[in-house]
């Protein structure tokens, strides 16, 4: 019986990838109303649509030209997820959800916040652990850390995942300049000179760099299973944690403390 | 639309830009100390300011110049070949305009220039013709 309680909590305190649906919720400050957006599981697809739609472009002068981007991607992956929401009271009681244009009332302020507390960035959606990322001598594998959010439990209150674990093959030179090299391959358009700049979209080359690289992963599962198997991980591992976990391993651990920067002429001017 | 990585000529501009901008912020590091105020500002201004190509093409000769230091190691395409010869024709370009000092190796301000503005000595009967 203690066996079965462990077992059963085990698998309790996995990150549910396959859980039926997406919550994000919170208390409005004011108020004290609960406010919950309700969302269809994130899809590669869809995840690949909104990094498309934030990629920028670069204007000659080297000036991005992404702030209307930025907002239109949050919107349209919200618009494309929801399913529906709660806590939006209407006078005399009537059903917000039962509005025609419910999904134009929403405010735009608290799409921004479901979708960023859902897909990220960090510490949200794929968040990180202050123990980011080193490499496991023993295994010699590289490993990355990350807390994120992901629905509730209980009802109402949004659950944080905490240590879970990404393991990665040390790269080699090659994979590094195959890496680098895919980072690169930009386009312009409208001309070598006065034309904008669509550079590679990065998040897209990272997540194929994630399933090239990736060996295992800790604190996932699947309604019968914990996660473990490489090709299962490909497959199954939400894209926004693909990308906060490549992410933390190409940036190496930052829990460290860094020598202070030399002063600069320039810098004792401005004082 | 240009893909950036099958711009030869256009890597090739980028590339001498960029070593350009390079020795300009290495003599602008070393004049700064006797610049007043706003001459700095201005000076400091400047830099990166003469680039003529997208974004893009910086970005991916900067690549380049990164792999070439390992092609020894690493398995190539055929664009990052053709890339990296135009980087190294536009390396060959630089030199021959700011050859390096004899003494110290760093590269001139101009291939007419009778002393290094680096190690300060002079560079009798003109600087040696780059390679």
């Amino acid at each position: 019986m203690a066996e079965e309680n462990t077992a059963s909590e085990t698998q309790r305190d996995l990150l549910p990838l396959d859980s039926e649906g997406r919550v994000v919720s919170w208390t409005m400050r004011g108020t004290g109303a609960l406010r919950r957006h309700l969302f269809r599981p994130v899809t590669p697809e869809a995840a690949r649509k909104f990094w498309k739609d934030l990629n920028p472009l670069i204007e000659p002068g080297g000036l991005e030209r992404a702030n209307a981007q930025v907002l239109g991607s949050y919107q349209s992956l919200w618009m494309e997820l929801i399913r529906g929401v709660e806590g939006y009271a209407l006078a005399g009681g009537r059903d917000f959800a039962a509005l025609p244009d419910w999904k134009l009332r929403v405010p735009q302020g608290d799409r921004r916040r479901a979708i960023e507390w859902m897909v990220g960035p960090p510490p949200y959606g794929a968040g990180v652990s202050p123990a980011d990322s080193e490499t496991e001598y023993e295994t010699g594998f590289d490993v990355v850390r990350l807390d994120a959010l992901w629905n509730e439990d209980p009802p109402g209150a949004m659950r944080w995942h905490t240590g879970l674990t990404h393991k990665f093959q040390p790269r080699t030179e090659q994979e590094e300049a195959d890496l680098r090299g895919e980072l690169s391959r930009h386009f312009t358009v409208g001309g070598s000179r006065r034309g904008l700049t669509r550079p590679a979209t990065r998040a897209l080359v990272l997540v194929r760099f994630y399933d090239r690289m990736i060996r295992g992963v800790g604190g996932y599962g699947l309604s019968s299973h914990a996660l473990g198997e490489r090709e299962e991980i490909i497959a199954r591992m939400d894209p926004f944690h693909k990308l906060a976990a490549v992410e933390r391993w190409l940036e190496g651990s930052s829990d460290v403390i860094q020598p202070d920067p030399p002063r600069r002429v320039d810098d004792e001017e401005e004082e | 639309m240009i893909c950036v990585a099958e711009d030869a000529e256009g890597l090739q501009i980028a590339a001498r830009e960029l070593l350009e901008e390079e020795l300009a912020k290495r003599l602008f590091d070393e004049l700064a100390p006797r610049l007043g105020a706003r001459q700095r500002v201005n000076a400091r201004q400047n830099l990166g300011t003469q680039r003529t190509l997208g974004a893009g093409y910086y970005l991916r000769a900067a690549f380049l110049f990164w792999l070439a230091s390992r092609v020894e190691r690493v398995t190539l395409m055929a664009e990052d070949s053709e890339g990296i010869e135009a980087i190294l024709a536009a390396s060959a370009a630089f030199q021959r305009a700011h050859p390096p000092c004899p003494n110290c190796g760093e590269a001139l301000e101009s291939a007419l220039s009778n002393s290094c503005w680096s190690c300060k000595k002079s560079v009798r009967g003109g600087a040696p013709a780059g390679r």
